[in-house]
């Protein structure tokens, strides 16, 4: 009997680590052939069939370029200013609908919380047209702050959709001692009920970040100058031109390009998944 | 526990202070390399000037007015530059300001602009663009006859691509010269002697290296590589006398002999090229062809410039031909690039005069020159101009006058909106792909139709 | 003169201290207090949701055009020649092919992905972060690297099949029907599947322990405890993160525009790439508008199917 355990044990654990090996090459594998590709001199993007792997000269010429010749460093910088105010501003707007949605009771709020939820449901691809109008006339267009208004869009129903299901799930008699001991209701809100939601903000504030910084289509239709572009347009927009991808380039910036949001999550995971532990069993 | 804790802070400290580190020095690395790019543009014009006379200087003064500028980026940075500094001088003499940006997804740009209402001052268009915009642009036609008097004359190809009902909308800037890019040495070894002139004869060279077990010929056709596909689908289309419409604009064409004609050449010629013709995107063959794996495509001179960079030894075997003529002569589908003033802007008066300095030879030659004939002036006085790309290198000479006979998408009908939409539903190139992946040809024509008929119609 | 602008400077106190009184006092009132901090997402659901939203309805009822101002009301013209349109047929098919591919490679893999993370306990964190990244990095720029990977001449998938002996010479992953659609059903599992992963670790790691404890007594082999223990109490989050990928799937963009735009022969258009070039490229924003409505009835199922969900918890 206890060989068997044993045994079972021994397999179970070469299939993770197998598993492990399987996800994390198809994971990676790109990523990796991203490095490569960016390391490679030009000329030998064309005989790369013959050794796919050795690198016969090793260039730093792609990231050179990248950060000389291009606004990379101005796109980053972009990109993180968006997705940081955009996050921020959903996160205010977002925090206090959920707190409203989630825990107060009074007539049309489910109706609005069904609003909230529906309307986080509607792709980008049915509004970028008239919101192309919507931006103009607030004067907005080809500036940041397009971008960072029209990316409420997605970010303030989803902020508010998931931190309402925390609210949901706190207990009322926390917030109810408070109240009894003379706090006004915004008191209690701000000081009893929102730290206890804590993990969820950070959680979906990674995500709204992510969400942001990766986002194309928008940008895509509201800025013009190069110098106003977020790095995920940035690049595509100035290295692939016409007939010619400038590979090297290319995968250069996409390596730098994802480097502050994996940093991120590779420190704050726990949070991240602290936050997602405690919203996603509510829903 | 606290000691792992401490742990963790001091890495994130670290790694705080790499970052700063990276991004200073990024930030400093930049500032250094843009005055050397900078002092490049320079060395660039400073040829140019030796080479023609100084700038003339617009009479008029801009004092304080921005012109924002939507322009199509280049595959070659220094065409961006060139137009950058040229910017900048009429900034200089004029006490104005023209911001230009060039873009990849300039055609995008453009229409949220002037479908908003704000920006491009001045725009650059593609292809029958104008037609879409119609009266939403600036009538320029007065530049447009200043132009034909001072450079002998607009092709007739400028005319269909800008005049909107009698009005000029845009001012054709050049047009990219495509051409057959051929590898010399292997049809040396495959013993071919005579350049082929029509498409029998493209045939025959095709099967002639086919049969040598030298790399085929490689001729894109597929939507993600619309611009490649769509000159040889549309042209070996109309040299077979098919056509999407008839001349009125509006009664779909397509299913003609002359389709049908063109469509089984196409199979024959599927015989002996490259398999993966049809996964080609607008880059597919200029790879296939750098690598050496394919020795014919259609294409502007992109490959040669490449391969002048990165692959010497195939730059050094690259030839071009023009394109063949068929049972209906040679028509040839030819890309358009225009400069266009929307109608909202703040600054017609300051965007006019940019345009129209931006059209004199002075500054529109560099731009022909550096450019490879991959923007060449529709004006006729360019053709033997001793500066064109041309009449400097031999490998260019065949792409000389290219835009003669030359045609936009939806010919032999007006260019419109149908047509524009057409060409971008890809039906044409997609017709063509799906007979070299095995449909038969009656299913082929009848599906073109079908996606043609959702487009035109005559009431 | 003085005495007037006296009194009413009393007026204006004592209104405002009855106002201060009154806000206060609702303030604590729940429902004023609760419609207040709405106002704000209303301003930008009612501004920038719902006004484009209504606008993009009504463009697809007309003919507008790109860029002019005057356009007319054609009722469902637009609506019933999409419906005779060969093109949009194959996008509606190719769109619901995709989704409903797509999520449900990514649900297995990622679920698989949960269970895999969940038992691993060395160099846990790398491991997280490592299956993660696809889905943190910017996609346009990783979509990339996948057109390269996908490149007819070079791929370094086609070398590696070759290597191994499976296929013998080159593959035109995006050049044939099938195997672009396939190509692209890829990078979005690829890019999805972490979404999966963690939001399912998040739920597996509440998974009370006495609960499997109980199992194993109960003689429960490992299937046993999975499908009676793990897959109930994760379901709720299994049918949330579904839901949620699949709408977002119906919606996806990029990953066509950049790899295939749409082709070989439209066989990779989806709704959101065809009213993008409808509305954009061949400026028929009436059109465009239409083909993106088509997206309403397959989002209409989902939230129903979301409220009926929400209702039981409840």
């Amino acid at each position: 009997m206890m060989q068997k355990i044993q045994k079972f044990e021994l397999t179970k654990k070469t299939a993770i680590v197998i598993s492990v090996i399987i996800f994390g090459l198809f994971s990676l594998f790109p990523f990796a052939w991203m490095f490569l590709t960016s390391i490679r001199a030009g000329g030998e993007l064309y005989t790369v069939n013959q050794s796919p792997f050795a690198v016969r000269e090793v260039t730093l010429d792609h990231y050179q370029k990248l950060l000389a010749e291009t606004q990379f460093v101005r796109w980053m910088l972009n990109s993180l200013t968006i997705a940081l105010a955009a996050s921020a501003i959903a996160l205010v707007i977002g925090l206090i609908a959920a707190y409203s949605l989630g825990r107060l009771r009074y007539k049309g709020g489910g109706v609005a919380a069904l609003v909230v939820f529906a309307t986080y449901l509607i792709p980008p691809v049915l509004l970028f047209i008239p919101l192309n109008d919507v931006v103009n006339r607030l004067q907005l267009s080809n500036t940041l702050w397009s971008l960072i208004l029209v990316y409420l869009t997605f970010l303030v129903p989803f902020i508010a959709w998931m931190l309402s299901g925390y609210f949901k799930s706190l207990p009322k008699e926390l917030a109810d001692a408070a109240r009894i001991d003379g706090a006004s209701r915004w008191q209690a809100m701000v000081l009893i009920d929102m730290p206890l939601v804590l993990p969820g903000v950070i959680s979906v504030l990674f995500f709204a970040f992510t969400l942001s910084w990766n986002e194309y289509l928008y940008a895509f239709t509201f800025i013009r100058s190069s110098s106003k572009m977020p790095v995920a347009l940035g690049v595509v927009n100035s290295l692939q031109v016409g007939d010619v991808f400038f590979w090297g380039q290319l995968m250069a910036a996409a390596i730098l390009g994802s480097v502050p949001v994996v940093i991120i999550y590779a420190f704050l995971m726990d949070f991240y998944l602290a936050g997602l532990t405690a919203g996603s069993v509510k829903g | 526990m606290s000691y792992l804790r401490r742990n963790q802070k001091r890495s994130m400290t670290t790694l705080i202070l790499i970052l700063m580190a990276v991004v200073l020095s990024a930030c400093q690395a930049q500032t250094v390399e843009v005055t050397r790019v900078v002092t490049e543009v320079e060395t660039v014009t400073e040829e140019v000037e030796v080479m023609v006379t100084p700038t003339p200087a617009p009479e008029e003064s801009f004092a304080g007015v921005t012109i924002e500028g939507i322009m199509r980026n280049s595959f070659i940075p220094a065409m961006n530059a060139i137009q950058a500094n040229q910017a900048e001088v009429w900034g200089e003499e004029t006490q104005g300001f023209a911001d230009l940006t060039f873009s990849r997804e300039w055609r995008e740009q453009v229409a949220a602009s002037i479908d908003s209402g704000a920006g491009g001052d001045i725009s650059e268009l593609f292809a029958n663009q104008a037609f879409i915009y119609g009266d939403q642009l600036l009538d320029v036609s007065d530049i447009a006859e200043e132009l034909a008097d001072q450079y002998g004359g607009w092709y007739e190809l400028a005319a269909e691509a800008s005049v909107v009902d009698g009005v000029w909308r845009a001012i054709p800037r050049a047009y990219t010269a495509q051409a057959i890019n051929f590898r010399t040495d292997v049809f040396e070894e495959a013993g071919i002697e005579k350049l082929p002139e029509t498409y029998d004869e493209l045939l025959e060279a095709a099967r002639i290296i086919h049969e040598a077990g030298l790399p085929p010929a490689g001729f894109t056709m597929n939507q993600a590589g619309p611009n490649d596909s769509a000159n040889f689908a549309y042209s070996l289309l109309w040299s077979y006398g098919g056509s999407e419409v008839l001349e009125d604009g509006c009664t779909v064409a397509i299913n003609s002999d002359g389709t049908r004609a063109a469509l089984e050449y196409m199979i024959e010629l599927g015989q002996y090229m490259a398999p993966d013709v049809t996964a080609y995107d607008e880059g597919g063959n200029n790879r296939a062809f750098l690598a050496g794996e394919i020795s014919m495509t259609q294409n502007a001179t992109s490959i040669y410039w490449v391969a002048q960079q990165q692959a010497p030894d195939i730059a050094a075997n690259i030839g071009h031909f023009k394109y063949p003529s068929g049972p209906n002569g040679r028509q040839e589908f030819v890309q358009i690039n225009l400069l266009a003033i929307p109608a909202h802007t703040d600054n017609p008066e300051a965007a006019k005069n940019f345009l129209r300095w931006m059209m004199q030879e002075e500054q529109l030659s560099p731009l022909a020159q550096v450019g490879l004939t991959f923007y060449t002036p529709l004006l006729r006085s360019y053709d033997d101009a001793p500066t064109m790309p041309w009449n400097i290198d031999p490998v260019l000479e065949p792409l000389k006058g290219a835009a003669d006979g030359g045609h936009l998408a939806g010919w032999p009908g007006p260019a419109s909106r149908e047509s524009a939409a057409a060409y971008e539903n890809q039906t044409i190139v997609n017709m063509f792909a799906s007979v070299l992946t095995g449909t038969d040809i009656e299913t082929a024509v009848e599906n073109a139709e079908a996606e043609l008929n959702a487009v035109y119609s005559c009431n | 003169m003085s005495a007037i602008n006296n009194s009413t400077r009393l007026d204006d106190l004592s209104q405002r201290a009855k106002f201060q009184r009154w806000w206060q006092t609702g303030l604590e009132r729940e429902g004023l207090f609760g419609y207040l901090l709405l106002i704000p997402m209303l301003v930008v659901v009612l501004g920038l949701i719902g006004y484009p939203f209504v606008l993009s309805v009504y463009f697809s009822l007309t003919d507008k055009l790109l860029a002019q101002p005057d356009f007319q009301f054609v009722g469902l013209k637009n609506y019933a020649s999409l419906l005779e349109d060969p093109i949009f047929i194959r996008t509606l098919v190719n769109t619901f092919n995709y989704s409903v591919t797509a999520v449900i490679a990514k649900l297995f893999f990622g679920l698989i992905m949960a269970l895999v993370l969940n038992e691993v306990v060395r160099m846990r964190r790398i491991v997280r972060a490592a299956f993660l990244l696809p889905w943190v990095a910017p996609s346009s720029l990783s979509i990339l690297a996948w057109v390269w990977m996908f490149d007819s001449q070079f791929s370094i998938i086609t070398y590696f099949l070759n290597q191994l002996g499976f296929v013998e010479g080159k593959i035109a992953w995006l050049g044939q029907p099938a195997l672009a659609m396939a190509a692209v059903q890829t990078v979005n599992i690829w890019r999805g599947i972490p979404f999966f992963g963690m939001t399912i670790l998040a739920a597996l790691v509440t998974v009370p322990k006495e609960l499997y404890e109980a199992a194993i007594v109960d003689g429960a082999n490992a299937w046993n405890r999975f499908v009676s223990v793990t897959l109930p109490h994760i379901a709720p989050v299994l049918a949330v993160v579904t839901l949620f990928s699949f709408v977002v799937t119906l919606g996806d963009f990029q990953i066509v525009w950049i790899l295939t735009k749409g082709g070989p022969l439209n066989s990779t258009h989806l709704i959101a790439t065809l009213a993008f070039r409808t509305a954009i490229r061949s400026a028929d924003v009436g059109r465009g508008s239409a083909i993106a409505a088509f997206l309403f009835p397959f989002l209409m199922f989902i939230i129903y199917m979301q409220i009926r969900y929400l209702r039981r918890e409840d």
